[in-house]
This record gives structure tokens, C-alpha cells and sequence, in this order.
């Protein structure tokens, strides 16, 4: 059965990526010091800690990178079939793609795609 | 192999999946958390619509398309929500939802 | 007990213990961890249930899209500091005794319903099939869905963009 094979790889990927970082972990040299755990070891010392708050651009872009994956979803499929059916599914893919583009369009010109 | 196990082991554990989403939204207050049992109760919604799509109708794929739509659907809504919630944290510099009770705005 | 049924014992264990995590936890961020891990096994259950594009569906957009951005606006909402808000016993008990008067009523009927499960000759379900379906539009076609998904995908655009989007007048914080 696949689902076996697929059960092996990823016990398999597990073990070896695991059995890396444990095996490191007992034949490594262990030693702390405060400095070690800072971000640079010159140039300016670190404040507050990393949990700050975030751009919101970071959102705007996770949302047009959201949107965009559910198009590749149903592209998948489609592309499966174009050569099959051809015209209807080339008419129906034409009108999907500028129903989104509209969207692109719309973000661009309310500068979310720009990093302020 | 397919057919093992009974259609009512996954409906008992899309209905535990669902109603743990239920609990969730009772006792959380925080938007974000709300959110995610929402998504928990749209997902066992899914399960459902594939499992009955398999064992009942195996000759169809009404269920099957139903739950790839909700999927998309599901997305959309987060992403409005998300949107949302940004906003009310801008507004009122918290996201529990007994704080935010006025609508003046 | 063979090896299929192991495989569904063990991801119905890790869907019922993350997805009760999921609204016990106290950490919002481990929340949001608990949650994918749920969803990576709904996946799974998809693949037991031999729809593998469900599944890589499952994968792309709930777990790898949904969870980012509900990690994104975590990180745009909280600091780590902020704990949440612990909840108190007896609304934790109603909460889930509601849930389990609902789940109670709703396994028994579920038990005790007579499923006609004769199975009916197997159809492949492969992505040439799900593409066939989805273009066509005539019987059993969605291709009207399809387009209509574009549209609501354009609202959903639009309209998070316009409510996120900082207006230029305050600028102060995020």
C-alpha cells in the first residue's frame, strides 16, 4: 500500500532530522554566558524584547498572498483539463483571472502592494 | 480497506470537533481566539461533507465540491475577520469582547 | 486491528486532544499552534479517506494560509506579556456543559441512525475528474460556483483592504 511507504517517509524524516539535533546536542561543548544570547555581538545592544508589534503591511500581504492561493487551488484542476475541453474552460478561466485582477488592481492602487 | 471503519466513528469525531469549536466560543473572550473556533466548527463541518460524500454517494462528487468552495469561503472570512480585528484594535487598543460594547462610531 | 485502522485511531486522538487544547490553552500564540496541528490532521483524515487533493487543498489553504494569518494578526494584536484572561470555573464548566448536552444529543441520533452505507460503484477521484467537474455547465457541472468564488474572493479583497488599510490622517500606532 502507498500509505504505508508514506507513513515510512515520514517516520524516516523524522528519526534523521531529530536524530541530528539530538545527537549534537550530547556531543556539543556546553558553556553559557549572557552575551552569547544576544542578537549581535557588537554594535548596539539590545533593548526590549523581540515581541513587538508588527507593520500592518505584513497583514496586507499575507491577505493578497491568501487570495492568490485559493486562485492556484482551482487552477490546479483546470489546467488538468484544458486541453480536453478547451474553449469553454479557456472562456471561464479568462473571466476568474479578471475578476482577480481587479482585486491586484485595487491593491495597487491603494498602495498596499507599496512597504512604508 | 476504504470501508473499515463505520461512517459513525467520523461523524461522532466531527461532533466532538465541532462542539469543542462550541465550548470555545463560550469561553473565550479574546476576538483571535473566538476566531479559531470558528474555524474548528467550519472544519468539522468539512469532514462531514467528505465523509458522507465517500460513504454514501461514492458515485458523486457533490460533497467533495462543497467542501473545496467552503474552504475558499473559510478564507475569505478569516481574512475579512482579520481585517476586522486590526480595525477594533486601532479603535479601542484591545480585542476582548467585553470591553469593545460601544457602536458610537 | 490492521494498519488503516491504526492510522484513523491515531489521527482521531490527535484531532480530539488538539482541538480541546485549542480552546483550553492559555497562550494565545500555542492556540494558534494547536489549531494547525488539528487541521494538518483533518488532512490526513482527508488522505485515509482517499481524496488527496482535498487534502493537498487542506494543507495549502487552511494550514498554510489560514494559520499565517491568523499567526499575523497575533503578532499585530498582542505582546507576549499580555496573558490571556484566565476564565473562571463555573464558565468553564457551562461552556462545556453546553457543548456536551449538544454533543450527547447529537452522537446519539448519530448512533442510532440506520446509514444506508451499501456503497454504490466507487468513482476516481483524481484531479482530472475534480477539473472535468469544475469547468463544466451542464449536469453535476460547478462552474458557476467557480465564478462566483472569484467574485466573493474580489469582495473579500476589496473590503479587507479598504477596513485594514491605515487611514493617512492618524498614523500613530501599527
Amino acid at each position: 500500500m502507498q500509505s504505508e511507504l508514506l507513513v515510512l517517509f515520514f517516520v524516516l524524516g523524522l528519526i534523521l532530522s531529530g536524530g541530528a539535533i539530538v545527537f549534537s546536542y550530547f556531543i556539543m561543548p556546553h558553556s553559557f554566558n549572557a552575551t552569547k544570547v544576544e542578537a549581535y555581538e557588537c554594535g548596539i545592544p539590545s533593548k526590549n524584547n523581540s515581541w513587538s508589534q508588527f507593520n500592518v503591511g505584513y497583514y496586507l500581504f499575507a491577505l493578497i498572498y491568501l487570495v492568490f492561493d485559493v486562485e492556484i487551488v482551482f487552477i490546479f484542476p483546470w489546467g488538468e483539463v484544458l486541453k480536453e475541453v478547451g474553449k469553454p474552460a479557456l472562456v471561464e478561466i479568462l473571466i476568474f483571472f479578471f475578476v482577480l485582477a481587479l482585486g491586484l488592481a485595487y491593491a495597487w492602487k491603494k498602495k498596499a502592494l507599496k512597504w512604508e | 480497506m476504504l470501508y473499515t471503519i463505520s461512517i459513525k466513528y467520523f461523524l461522532i469525531l466531527s461532533t466532538l470537533m465541532f462542539f469543542s469549536g462550541v465550548a470555545g466560543f463560550i469561553i473565550r473572550k479574546n476576538l483571535i481566539t473566538i476566531l479559531m473556533s470558528v474555524e474548528l466548527m467550519l472544519n468539522a463541518v468539512n469532514i462531514n461533507f467528505l465523509v458522507f460524500n465517500r460513504y454514501l454517494y461514492p458515485d458523486q462528487l457533490q460533497g467533495h465540491f462543497f467542501s473545496l468552495f467552503i474552504v475558499a469561503i473559510a478564507a475569505a472570512e478569516a481574512s475579512v475577520a482579520i481585517a476586522l480585528i486590526i480595525n477594533i484594535y486601532r479603535r479601542f487598543n484591545t480585542i476582548m469582547v467585553n470591553k469593545v460594547d460601544e457602536m458610537k462610531y | 486491528m490492521n494498519f488503516h485502522e491504526t492510522f484513523f485511531i491515531l489521527l482521531a486522538a490527535i484531532i480530539m486532544i488538539f482541538s480541546v487544547l485549542v480552546v483550553t490553552t492559555d497562550k494565545i500564540l500555542r492556540a494558534a499552534t494547536y489549531l494547525l496541528f488539528v487541521l494538518l490532521a483533518t488532512a490526513g483524515l482527508y488522505y485515509w479517506l482517499q481524496y488527496e487533493f482535498m487534502a493537498a487543498v487542506q494543507v495549502a489553504l487552511y494550514a498554510g494560509g489560514i494559520v499565517v494569518l491568523i499567526v499575523f494578526s497575533v503578532l499585530l494584536t498582542h505582546q507576549i506579556h499580555h496573558k490571556l484572561v484566565s476564565i473562571t470555573l463555573t464558565r468553564k464548566l457551562l461552556a462545556f456543559g453546553i457543548a456536551g448536552l449538544g454533543a450527547l444529543v447529537s452522537i446519539v441520533t448519530i448512533v442510532n441512525y440506520d446509514f444506508n452505507t451499501a456503497p454504490a460503484e466507487a468513482m476516481k477521484v483524481d484531479v482530472r475528474q475534480i477539473g472535468l467537474h469544475l469547468v463544466n455547465t451542464g449536469h453535476n457541472g460547478f462552474a458557476l460556483p467557480f465564478e462566483v468564488v472569484s467574485i466573493l474572493l474580489l469582495a473579500a479583497l476589496i473590503g479587507a483592504i479598504t477596513i485594514a488599510k491605515k487611514e493617512e490622517s492618524n498614523s500613530d500606532n501599527i
